[in-house]
């Protein structure tokens, strides 16, 4: 992101504006909707905060300063509101350590679950991690770098690390 | 190492399967689908109402101008509804419950908007035309110049067609401006 192109940003009106947002929602609104739904599930709840998150990107559009990428801007502001959404609604929060497993009892249905279903079940088992394992598990999820997941939440590469090791392990005892 | 990327890959997989079309962009194509279908019972009603009552008409008073005025009336009520299943063909629903599938149909219909309004503007033209012609004999007017000099003609030809192309290039300037922004996030 150069000098200018930032300076462009600032000063854009409000239909530009409006249309780097609908461009900016069509290639990541896939992942913001997946990472609500990771905050609240597949629920009305979720539309709800996407909304949430979209007003939020749309306010903090023109003080964009491209010191990061857009991808990693618009992630920032998403987990932000998305913590700040289950606060205001105190919807539970597993922020401790949740060491105490649920095993999965089914029967071991990998091989015959479609994508869709291994997908839910993948939903399902991340909406169950504490909080700062769910947002580096998602956030590696979506593709970014390590040093991105450090940008968006504001940490070090090497806690990024850390989390994602630990919410590994925790992960491949649910699923 | 190598069997972790592989489960990092395979969750990123089944994490993306839950492909999310974005809330807004799923709104605003459910509401064009119930847009759709509230215009087909619009079109049902103007052909039972117009469509009936000129047949009505043809058939209690048995002349031979209101007659032809049905048979016209039938034809471009043909014309208009062929035109309208043209138009909505393929454009009712996304094809996959994907983002990209949802821009698409939404784009697709917007084009058929654009498209629908050109179709209009001729029909309309049309219509008023033949109604003019039509009403001129009616009446038995001798002089097309008091005809149009008429105040409900004058009404019609000054007032209301303006008025329609207003209204016909305002929302011609919406649909191109919405288009222009849904072509540029094609994915």
């Amino acid at each position: 992101m150069t000098a200018e192109s930032t300076a462009t940003w600032s000063s854009l009106s409000a239909r530009e504006l409006e249309q780097r947002l609908t461009t900016l929602l069509a290639a990541h609104g896939g992942a913001l909707t997946r990472l609500a739904s990771s905050y609240v599930g597949a629920t009305p709840d979720r539309d709800d905060l996407v909304q949430d998150i979209t007003v939020a990107i749309w306010r903090a559009l023109p003080r964009f300063r491209g010191e990061c990428s857009e991808r990693t801007f618009i992630f920032r502001i998403a987990h932000n509101r998305a913590i700040a959404y289950i606060t205001r609604r105190q919807l539970p929060v597993q922020d401790t350590e949740g060491e105490i497993d649920v095993e999965d009892r089914r029967p071991n249905p990998e091989e015959s679950l479609s994508a869709d279903q291994q997908g839910r079940r993948l939903l399902d088992a991340i909406q169950r991690l504490p909080v700062h394992h769910r947002q580096v598990v998602t956030l590696m999820l979506e593709g970014l770098s390590y040093g991105e997941i450090a940008d968006v939440l504001g940490i070090s590469e090497t806690n990024v690390g850390a989390r994602l090791t630990r919410a590994r392990q925790m992960l491949r005892a649910r699923l | 190492m190598q069997d972790m990327d592989l489960e990092l890959e395979q969750w990123q997989r089944h994490w993306r399967a839950q492909e999310a079309v974005p809330p807004d962009l799923a709104h605003s194509v459910e509401a064009g689908t119930r847009r759709m279908r509230r215009g087909v019972i619009a079109e049902i009603a103007n052909t039972v109402i117009i469509g009936g009552g000129a047949l009505a008409w043809a058939v209690v008073s048995r002349r031979a101008d209101v007659i032809v005025f049905a048979i016209a009336v039938w034809i471009l009520l043909a014309i208009a509804w062929a035109v309208s299943l043209l138009l909505r063909r393929g454009a009712w629903q996304p094809v996959t419950a994907t983002t990209t599938a949802f821009i698409e149909i939404s784009i697709l219909r917007l084009e058929r908007g654009l498209q629908a309004i050109w179709i209009q503007a001729v029909l309309y033209v049309v219509i008023l035309a033949f109604d003019l012609v039509w009403l001129f004999y009616y009446r038995g007017e001798s002089s097309v110049g008091e005809f149009l000099m008429r105040p409900a003609v004058l009404f019609f030809l000054l007032i209301v067609t303006p008025l329609v192309a207003a209204a016909a290039m305002w929302y011609r300037r919406r649909l191109l401006r919405e288009l222009t922004n849904l072509r540029s996030v094609r994915l």
